[in-house]
């Protein structure tokens, strides 16, 4: 029965390529290596997979250097980019749906009987003028009187002692008489 | 008895340290290609990558008071790069972005740029498909996973230099590395058993 690299050791192959690995691991590399040199299968992986990654790494890096190396006037433009462009139809897109959203509340209030505020305070009926005469005259006939009705017995609390004495000296007066 | 006036002349001079934000221009021009590089393999979208590596170099210098010379520049460009794409990804807002973005970077885009070492149709093909099945893979990493696979297998940063700019253990890198290679294995190996 063979017995292939397991994933950490062939990751850790594939990582010690460059790194500084410490001695007791470079010892287990060692030994994955020795059974590379024999296993068709896992050297074959091996090879695959950094195959794969180094694709990678040059299309990337390759791809990276010419989208920065577009003329500079690109990276500075005044011209809006078509990032902000997308910014622009974001907000379209929001104010559309805010409007969407809105409509049937307007719509319902539109639509629902409410009283007709300003109607009214334009319309005055007969009925509210006489009221409001009503009111005004009795308010008239409060500020007419001198006294309040409630406040009548206060206007003068002495008068009542004042003729209580007058009458006892006078009856004094007669007895003495 | 007057005081003698405080002058730029009589103040003392403080000794000057170089630092690499001296010649601000030659650290953008040696750095901003691999901070771009980054940015645009972990968000996928060119102005977003653009704009985020200006904002690097504008982080770093407003914060070149706190460089203390305890790790290279690069690594500490690195980690700013990576902080920014953290606060960036973070929100719902960039989720929303990448799906409207026309500036999104496609694996065609990529393709073009496969080294023409191959020959025959064949094997260009063979190329792409390879290119497009890292790139799928990838982008199905976590954040972190995808970050890490860009450090060490585009950018070729040793593990530690890796765990210095993540600031995570160096096992834990190699966790996240093995996850991620894990993942590509998988889809390297799905086409060979699906034809079994």
């Amino acid at each position: 029965m063979t017995h292939h690299l397991t994933h950490e050791q062939l990751c850790d192959v594939l990582l010690a390529s460059s790194a500084h690995i410490p001695e007791q691991e470079s010892f287990a590399v060692e030994a994955a290596e020795d059974h590379l040199r024999n296993c068709l299968l896992c050297s074959a992986e091996l090879q695959n997979l950094r195959a794969s990654l180094s694709l990678f790494r040059h299309a990337t890096h390759s791809y990276a250097e010419a989208v920065y190396a577009r003329p500079a006037i690109n990276k500075a433009s005044i011209a809006p980019s078509p990032r902000t462009i997308s910014h622009v139809r974001y907000w379209a897109i929001a104010a559309a749906l805010l409007v969407i959203a809105l409509l049937p509340l307007s719509l319902r209030r539109q639509h629902t009987p409410v009283a007709p505020e300003p109607a009214a305070a334009a319309i005055v009926s007969p009925q509210t003028t006489v009221s409001d005469e009503a009111l005004l005259e009795g308010i008239a006939q409060d500020l007419s009187t001198s006294v309040p009705s409630p406040m009548q017995p206060l206007a003068d609390p002495t008068a009542g002692l004042a003729a209580a004495q007058y009458t006892a000296a006078q009856s004094n007066s007669q007895r003495k008489n | 008895m007057s005081s003698p006036a405080i002058t730029s002349e009589t103040l003392p001079i403080a000794p000057l340290m170089a630092t690499p934000f001296d010649d601000l221009d030659s650290l953008v021009a040696t750095y901003e290609q691999r901070i771009f590089r980054f940015h645009l393999l972990s968000l996928r979208d060119r102005d977003l990558a653009l704009s985020l590596t200006q904002d690097t170099f504008l982080r770093a210098w407003s914060a070149r008071a706190s460089f203390r010379g305890d790790c290279a520049i690069s690594t500490w460009l690195m980690r700013i790069a990576l902080n920014l794409i953290r606060d960036h990804t973070r929100t719902d807002r960039f989720r929303f972005w990448k799906r409207v973005a026309e500036t999104a970077v496609d694996v065609s885009d990529v393709s073009e740029h496969i080294p023409h070492r191959e020959s025959s149709p064949e094997a260009g093909l063979i190329a792409r498909e390879q290119l497009a099945l890292v790139w799928d893979s990838v982008a199905h990493l976590s954040d972190r996973q995808r970050h890490i696979f860009t450090l060490r297998f585009v950018e070729e940063l040793e593990l530690s230099e890796i765990a210095e700019i993540t600031v995570l253990p160096i096992s834990t890198v190699k966790t996240h590395l093995y996850r991620a290679l894990a993942a590509i294995r998988a889809r390297h190996n799905a086409p060979h058993k699906e034809s079994l």
